[in-house]
């Protein structure tokens, strides 16, 4: 039974009322999945919500030289009103556009996101593929940064326990000159439905070679998942038609996907992650050839 | 605990408990039940409410974070002599209600949109609605009315412009 909401404007405050809640006090942002839970009464008994949505600083998108931070309680929303962020990380730009519906978006958060640990949650896909890492921060007082794979510990359950510590930002170097992202993923309707799978890729060239890639691919398990054996098939390469299909191929195989009565059998959806990384490079690719035919015509 | 807002122009101060959602607030202690219940899992736009601009779902949305806010329901877009709202008017001329659950968080949609894009494309409107769910009309009519909402809101800024 929740008998106290609190709205702190500082994270000491924050951290504060977590502190003296022992366990009782929990971190909440939109809200749009812990009210349900509340609602259903299928969580674990809190007695304190911390409302986190009006401490300034978790509520801000910046870049600091050429690192990307946007706060832990930035909405999908204001995410999408972001340049900084549209060009500069644009998968994660495209994914937060696929969250549930514009209500959704107006309240829910992309910490929330995170910290909800939904296998195939749209922006824990692209923030993978942007290497992106979660600054934690504890009641007692100690921080860590880690990726967003290893924030989750189970299927549904993430590693961030909100009553003794909160995401306060999402942390990832900015998409520079021969670099780009795409986000990718296909679903039964345009809006408010999970995806049947989703992929995120980032890229980034050296005199038209592959020089980093990162390919990730979900639901495949309890976290994004990223495809190593084909990112190594990548490296070095030319961004040809035949990589591309011999790509599409190996991530084919590379994942290993479940079937599901509502979102299609394992062969089909492992078949679909293949054709998601070969559009999303495509579309990376085409994005660093804009850059650059920008960049010579200025 | 107290908490007040400033719904449909009137501040209102009312008693909450912290687990209170603000669609209960709204239809059992401020009686404006034009505001649907539909999912509860605000998954189809039924409850729809305008927060400081912004349309929100109000069945999961604790009343406490409305707190200090500024909230429209469909009650509040009546005119001062009770004569209809201009998106209200639409929506009744093209036929685009049936059951009429739905209604009020479509037109609430409607008005977000053109408060903020007076002239929008159709797929800026079907974007605007797609957290609106209608089983009834197929989303045609709604369309259609939206249409005409953007050209009764033209007119209106038209017609300011001669006065």
């Amino acid at each position: 039974m929740v008998s106290f909401y609190k709205m702190p404007t500082s994270l000491d405050e924050a951290l504060t009322i977590l502190r003296e809640g022992s366990g009782k006090a929990k971190i909440v942002a939109g809200g749009t999945d812990l009210f349900l839970e509340i609602k259903e009464r299928s969580g674990p008994s809190i007695e304190t919500l911390v409302d986190i949505t009006k401490i300034p600083s978790l509520t801000t998108i910046s870049c600091e030289g050429d690192l990307l931070k946007v706060g832990a309680a930035v909405t999908h929303t204001q995410l999408l009103a972001s340049p900084l962020l549209r060009e500069g990380a644009e998968a994660l730009w495209e994914s937060a556009s696929f969250i549930g519906s514009p209500q959704v978006r107006n309240i829910g958060t992309l910490g929330g996101n995170i910290v909800n640990a939904a296998p195939a949650a749209d922006t824990a896909v692209s923030l993978t593929a942007l290497d992106a890492k979660a600054l934690l921060y504890s009641s007692r007082g100690e921080s860590s940064s880690l990726s967003i794979p290893l924030l989750y510990k189970d299927v549904q359950e993430s590693r961030v326990d909100s009553t003794r510590e909160m995401i306060l930002q999402l942390e990832m170097k900015r998409e520079g000159m021969n670099e780009a992202s795409s986000f990718q993923r296909f679903s039964l309707r345009r809006s408010l439905s999970l995806p049947v799978v989703n992929v995120a890729v980032s890229l980034g060239l050296h005199k038209g070679h592959i020089e980093r890639i990162r390919i990730v691919g979900a639901p495949a398990g309890p976290s994004p998942l990223r495809l190593y054996q084909t990112e190594e098939m990548a490296l070095g390469r030319q961004v040809e038609p035949p990589l591309l299909d011999s790509l599409q191929r190996e991530s084919s195989k590379e994942i290993r996907i479940r079937s599901s009565l509502l979102r299609g059998s394992s062969s089909y959806r492992e078949r679909l992650v293949g054709v998601l990384v070969k559009r999303g490079l495509l579309e990376a690719f085409t994005r660093i050839r804009k850059k650059e035919r920008k960049s010579s015509l200025s | 605990m107290n908490i007040s807002f400033e719904i449909n122009g009137k501040l209102m101060r009312v008693q909450v408990s912290p687990s209170d959602f603000l669609i209960d607030v709204l239809r059992e202690k401020l009686d404006l039940t034009g505001t649907k219940k539909g999912c509860e899992k605000g998954e189809c736009g039924a409850c729809s409410v305008i927060v400081d601009g912004l349309l929100l779902p109000a069945c999961i949305l604790l009343a406490t974070k409305a707190h200090g806010t500024k909230i429209t329901t469909i009650e509040g877009l009546k005119g001062p002599d009770g004569d209809l709202h201009p998106i209200q008017r639409a929506f009744l001329e093209t036929g685009a209600i049936q059951c009429g659950y739905c209604t009020p968080g479509m037109v609430l949609a409607t008005k977000v949109l053109l408060d903020t894009d007076p002239n929008p494309t159709e797929e800026e409107m079907k974007r605007a609605i797609s957290g609106n769910l209608c089983r009834c009309t197929g989303y045609k009519k709604i369309l259609a009315a939206m249409k005409r909402s953007a050209v009764y809101y033209q007119e209106e800024v038209d017609g300011h412009g001669d006065s």
